[in-house]
């Protein structure tokens, strides 16, 4: 892991959905500055509707963009990538079955990806590949409605880690998820960046969940990036009247996952001194 | 980290052992009918009958043997030319079997393809795909059988032809929707994260899961084609003698129908009978296949 080289990179992005049918056209996301470092985990944190999809879609290179650059550590996303860059920038969905081919077996699944990208894939067994996300070999014969919800959104991690991306996005994975099962999850996701490096922008509307895996936050409302900084910081001391109400919304307060400790005290210490300094910098801005 | 490693709970293996449903019950109660008749019209050549086509005049229109007159010779009777109609009745049943087949197919496959097409590419692609079905389901059926007959002849791969016309645009408008609704699910997209190619997504991904109406559809599509066919034979557009379907049968006993009215009453309960038979078999595999009614 090259500590503070930048992964990913959006500049001044700004998402217009064209209204259809009488609609009006709706800005999803208006000028969002946003960086992720190799091996962070990067949150987004804001109200359904607040463009963290859009947001997402667009960073994979299947969403609209309408001005602004992405940057996935020199590729540009979009639609027509060469399979290698395809590769680089994979994504975990919501909805864990609904992210499986109903009609095909997780080992199929696997095989179909090992065929597509042949010199990618080499580097793990199918079962080891499983037993990182914490699955035994025995669901590789399974159809998606013969797992659980927990183990398939682990199948849909496995297999984007299968493809060694560069940049995971994760929008929402936990959230169609019981809390026990969304704590698994988040571990195994903490896991993958401290073995791995993996490198992470998560997107949730759930504040105890960003705050127990995520290095950094980016506090989005209505489109804009409102604040941002280490998560700790953020969450204690918000800046912004619309963060404040986002952690008064929450039941107690101070919401956390049981069982997952605050993340600041496990990032490596290079990357904790990089993000205060990346906190003081946007700090600055937004003051 | 253990708890990374560990498994958790393997839930749903029980599903595999489900218990026949209701609808498992009602697609064999009407499949199996269906079956042995397809069968024994297949078998024809194979059976114990006389030449469907050999002519006595001087048994003419005799009864069938039940009735006053008739004789275990021919057990359902003969036709004005002294034919047995229990051996046409099969070997009609074969050649009607045959064009159903043949004709849902040469429907099913460019209808399932371009509905998958319009479905999963949309716009302009979608609207051309779209406008085509339209007119293909306003236009009267019979005029375009008759305007194609008309101009290339009478011909089993014509018969074949007018009957696939009939159907695409139906599976092609069943597809299309269905598609339509499939391509948002979100594995769709995370297998174009993958970078599996579209045309892999289509036929790999989305037609398996379309498997269920497209099977269904084509089930009912079969009634639709024996009824279709029946009525071009009827017209003296379908089949040609000395080939033989139900619906050429039904025209040529019309004339004696007051005379002698097994002629055509028994092929018009053939037609009837698997027509019924198909569209309830169509059903029952309707909601066997609907994901609504499954246990899962
Ligand atoms: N494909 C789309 N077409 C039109 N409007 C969209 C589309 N996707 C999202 N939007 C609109 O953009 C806004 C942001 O949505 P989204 O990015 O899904 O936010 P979030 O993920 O934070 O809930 C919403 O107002 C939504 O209605
Ligand atoms: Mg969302």
């Amino acid at each position: 892991m090259v500590a503070g080289r930048t992964i990913l990179d959006v500049k001044a992005l700004s998402i217009v959905h064209p209204g259809r049918r009488g609609k009006p056209a709706s800005t999803a996301v208006d000028g969002v500055d946003l960086s992720v470092g190799a091996g962070e985990i990067v949150g987004v944190v804001g109200e359904s509707g607040s463009g963290k999809t859009s947001l997402a879609m667009a960073v994979l290179g299947l969403g609209r963009t309408t001005s602004g650059s992405i940057d996935v550590d020199g590729i540009v996303p979009g639609p027509r990538l060469p399979l290698d860059q395809r590769a680089a920038i994979q994504m975990v969905f919501q909805d864990p079955h609904g992210s499986l081919d109903p009609r095909q077996s997780i080992g199929r699944g696997l095989r179909e990806l090992r065929r597509l990208h042949k010199a990618r894939t080499g580097w793990i067994s199918d079962e080891d590949l499983l037993s990182r996300v914490g699955l035994s070999g025995d669901v590789l014969t399974r159809l998606p409605h013969q797992i659980s919800g927990g183990q398939a959104q682990r199948v849909s991690i496995a297999r984007a880690l299968l493809l060694r991306p560069t940049l995971l996005l994760a929008d929402e994975p936990t959230s169609a998820l019981d809390v026990s099962v969304q704590a698994q999850i988040l571990r195994l996701l903490k896991g993958l960046r401290d073995e791995e490096g993996l490198t992470i922008l998560f997107i949730s509307h759930d504040l105890a969940v960003v705050r127990s895996v995520c290095d950094r936050v980016y506090v989005m409302k209505s489109g804009r990036v409102v604040e941002s900084g280490r998560t700790g910081e953020v969450l204690e001391r918000p800046q912004h009247p619309y963060t404040q109400a986002l952690l008064a919304a929450v039941p107690g307060g101070d919401a956390r996952i049981p069982g997952l400790e605050a993340p600041a005290a496990e990032a490596p210490q290079v990357l904790r001194d990089e993000l205060s300094q990346s906190r003081l910098a946007t700090a600055g801005e937004t003051a | 980290m253990s708890a990374l490693t560990r498994t958790p709970a393997t839930y749903g293996a029980g599903s595999k052992g489900r218990v026949p449903s209701r609808g498992t019950a009602s697609v064999i109660a009407f499949g199996a009918p269906l079956a042995c008749i397809a069968l024994i019209a297949l078998l024809a050549p194979l059976l114990p009958l006389s030449n469907p086509n050999a002519q006595v005049l001087s048994e003419a229109l005799r009864p069938p043997a039940w009735l006053e007159g008739g004789d275990w010779s021919s057990p359902l009777g003969t036709d004005q030319l002294g034919r047995d109609v229990l051996s046409r009745l099969v070997f009609g049943g074969q050649l009607t079997f045959v064009i159903a087949f043949t004709g849902m197919v040469a429907g099913a496959v460019p209808g399932i393809l371009l509905g998958l097409l319009a479905g999963y590419r949309r716009g302009w692609v979608d609207a051309v795909i779209s406008r085509l079905v339209e007119a293909q389901l306003a236009l009267p059926f019979i005029l375009v059988a008759i305007a194609i007959i008309a101009a290339n002849g009478r011909s089993l791969p014509i018969l074949v032809a007018v009957l696939a016309l009939v159907g695409w645009a139906q599976y092609a408008r069943v597809i299309r929707a269905e598609t339509l609704s499939l391509r948002e699910r979100p594995f769709v997209l995370g297998l174009r994260c993958a970078g599996v190619p579209t045309w892999r997504i289509m036929l790999g991904h989305l037609l398996p899961n379309l498997a269920g109406s497209a099977t269904v559809l084509a089930t009912l599509q079969m009634g639709t084609i024996v009824l279709a066919e029946s009525a071009l034979s009827f017209l003296g557009l379908g089949v040609v003698a000395p080939d033989i379907s139900w619906g050429a049968m039904l025209a040529e006993g019309r004339e004696q129908l007051t005379l002698a009215w097994w002629v055509a009453l028994l092929p018009g309960l053939a037609i009837t009978a698997v027509v019924l038979l198909v569209n309830l078999f169509g059903d029952a595999l309707r909601s066997r296949f609907d994901p609504k009614k499954r246990s899962f």
